[in-house]
C-alpha cells in the first residue's frame, strides 16, 4: 500500500484553506460611493456591488451628497465586514427624521428634505425603501415594518433617561474643525456615571445661512475628537473665561 | 405769517422734540442704535428661524454619528447685566424639562480661581436676580450661536 507523505496532507490543507479565503474574498460585496446627477442636481449614490441601494439628493450636515454617500458607504462596509446580514438592518425613529441602523451602528439618516427630494411619501418611507434595497443586494429579506420599529438590541430609547446636572466637572474643549487646538474650558454636568466618562468637549462649528454661527459642543470619551464619541445625558453647564456676545 | 406756515413751523418743532427725546432715551438707557438693531435682530432670528436652526444642529450631529439622545430647542440667551436677548443657545434634555425652557440666562461667576459664565436653562424670557428659582432641572446647554448683525 502507498503511503502519502506527512507534508502532502499539510499541502492539502494549506491548500483547501487558501480556496476557502480566496473564495470568501470573491464572495464579499464590494460597498463604493459614486457621484451621479438628477435633473441636473448632483447626487450621491452608494452602491453595492453594481446595484445602487441608496441615492443621496440633498446637503446635510455641512456636507455635499456625494461627501455623505461617501460616509455612508464607508459605514456600510464596516458594518458587512464585522458579519452583519440583511435580518440586522432596521430603521429607527430619530429627532427630526428615521435612521437605518445595522445593528447598533447608524448609517444613514433620512430626513424630510430628502424624502421630498425622493418623492417618498416621508422620511420613514424613504428609510423603509433604503432598507429594502439593502436586504435585497445581501440576497435577505429586510424586516417587516413592525419589526423595524422595534427598539435595537442595544437597548437605547429615543431619548436618553436622565439628563440631570447633580455631578460636574472641568473639561478641556478642543477643536473638531482643527483637532488638538484647545479653544477653552468647559464645565460638563450630568448623572456620574456618564461624567465619569467625559475627557473632553468636541466643538464643532457650524454657519447657517450667514446669519448665524454655532458653537456646538459635543462631550466626548476621548481627547481625539477626530471621531465624536458621544457621552449621552451630558451637557454643558458652564464656559470659562470666554466672552459670549459682545454689544 | 400764514396759518399754514404756523402749522409747517410746529409741526417741525413737534418732530424736533420728539427725536431728541427719544435719543435723550436711549442715552439714558446706556444704549446705542446698534445696540437697539442688535437685540431686536436676535429676537426675530431666534422667534423665525429658531426652529430651523435646531434641525441644522442635529443633522449636522447626526451625519457626525454625534446627535443627542434628547430633545432639543432653540432659545435665547439673556443676561442679567445687560438685559435683552445676546444671543441663542440649543438645549437638550428630558423632553419634559426642555417644553418649559423659555430662555438660557448668562450669569458672570467665580469657579475658584477661574472667571467664567453660567448657563442656566429658565422657565421665564426675563429672569429674576433669583435666578435658581426659575432654573429648570434635566437640561443642559448643547450649543451656542451667535446672531451675525
Amino acid at each position: 500500500m502507498r503511503v502519502r507523505p506527512a507534508w502532502a496532507a499539510s499541502l492539502l490543507a494549506a491548500a483547501a484553506v487558501l480556496v476557502l479565503i480566496v473564495g470568501a474574498a470573491l464572495a464579499a460585496i464590494t460597498v463604493q460611493a459614486r457621484s451621479g446627477e438628477e435633473g441636473g442636481r448632483p447626487t450621491g449614490e452608494v452602491l453595492m456591488d453594481s446595484a445602487v441601494v441608496i441615492v443621496l439628493r440633498t446637503e446635510a450636515g455641512g456636507y455635499t451628497p456625494l461627501r455623505r454617500a461617501e460616509i455612508v458607504a464607508d459605514r456600510l462596509d464596516t458594518a458587512l465586514r464585522a458579519g452583519l446580514t440583511a435580518a440586522d438592518f432596521r430603521t429607527r425613529p430619530v429627532a427630526d427624521g428615521t435612521g437605518l441602523y445595522a445593528d447598533s451602528r447608524l448609517i444613514v439618516t433620512a430626513y424630510g428634505p430628502e424624502a421630498e427630494a425622493a418623492g417618498a411619501s416621508g422620511h420613514r418611507a424613504l428609510a423603509e425603501t433604503w432598507l429594502g434595497s439593502i436586504a435585497q443586494a445581501l440576497g435577505g429579506e429586510a424586516p417587516t415594518p413592525a419589526e423595524a420599529a422595534s427598539p435595537g438590541t442595544s437597548g437605547r430609547t429615543d431619548y436618553y433617561p436622565n439628563w440631570s446636572t447633580d455631578e460636574r466637572k472641568v473639561v478641556p474643549i478642543i477643536s473638531v474643525g482643527t483637532p488638538g487646538v484647545r479653544v477653552g474650558a468647559a464645565w460638563v454636568a450630568g448623572p456620574k456615571v456618564q461624567v465619569d466618562k467625559v475627557e473632553a468637549v468636541g466643538q464643532l462649528d457650524l454657519d447657517f445661512k450667514g446669519l448665524a454661527h454655532m458653537r456646538v459642543f459635543v462631550p466626548t470619551t476621548s481627547l481625539n475628537v477626530v471621531k465624536l464619541d458621544r457621552v449621552q445625558g451630558v451637557s454643558v453647564w458652564a464656559l470659562a473665561d470666554v466672552r459670549l456676545l459682545k454689544l | 405769517m400764514t396759518a399754514r406756515y404756523r402749522r409747517g413751523l410746529a409741526t417741525t418743532v413737534v418732530c424736533l422734540v420728539l427725536v431728541v427725546a427719544l435719543i435723550g432715551s436711549a442715552a439714558a438707557l446706556d444704549l446705542n442704535l446698534g445696540s437697539l438693531l442688535k437685540i431686536g435682530g436676535v429676537a426675530f432670528i431666534v422667534s423665525q428661524y429658531g426652529g430651523d436652526i435646531d434641525k441644522f444642529i442635529n443633522r449636522a450631529l447626526g451625519e457626525r454619528q454625534a446627535q443627542a439622545m434628547g430633545a432639543t430647542k432653540v432659545v435665547p440667551i439673556v443676561s442679567i447685566g445687560q438685559g435683552g436677548e445676546i444671543g441663542a443657545a440649543q438645549i437638550v434634555g428630558v423632553p419634559a424639562q426642555v417644553k418649559q425652557v423659555q430662555a438660557v440666562v448668562q450669569v458672570e461667576a467665580k469657579f475658584g480661581t477661574f472667571g467664567g459664565s453660567l448657563l442656566v436653562p429658565i422657565s421665564t424670557k426675563k429672569p429674576p436676580q433669583d435666578v435658581e428659582r426659575v432654573r429648570v432641572g434635566s437640561v443642559g446647554v448643547s450649543a451656542i450661536i451667535s446672531i451675525k448683525l
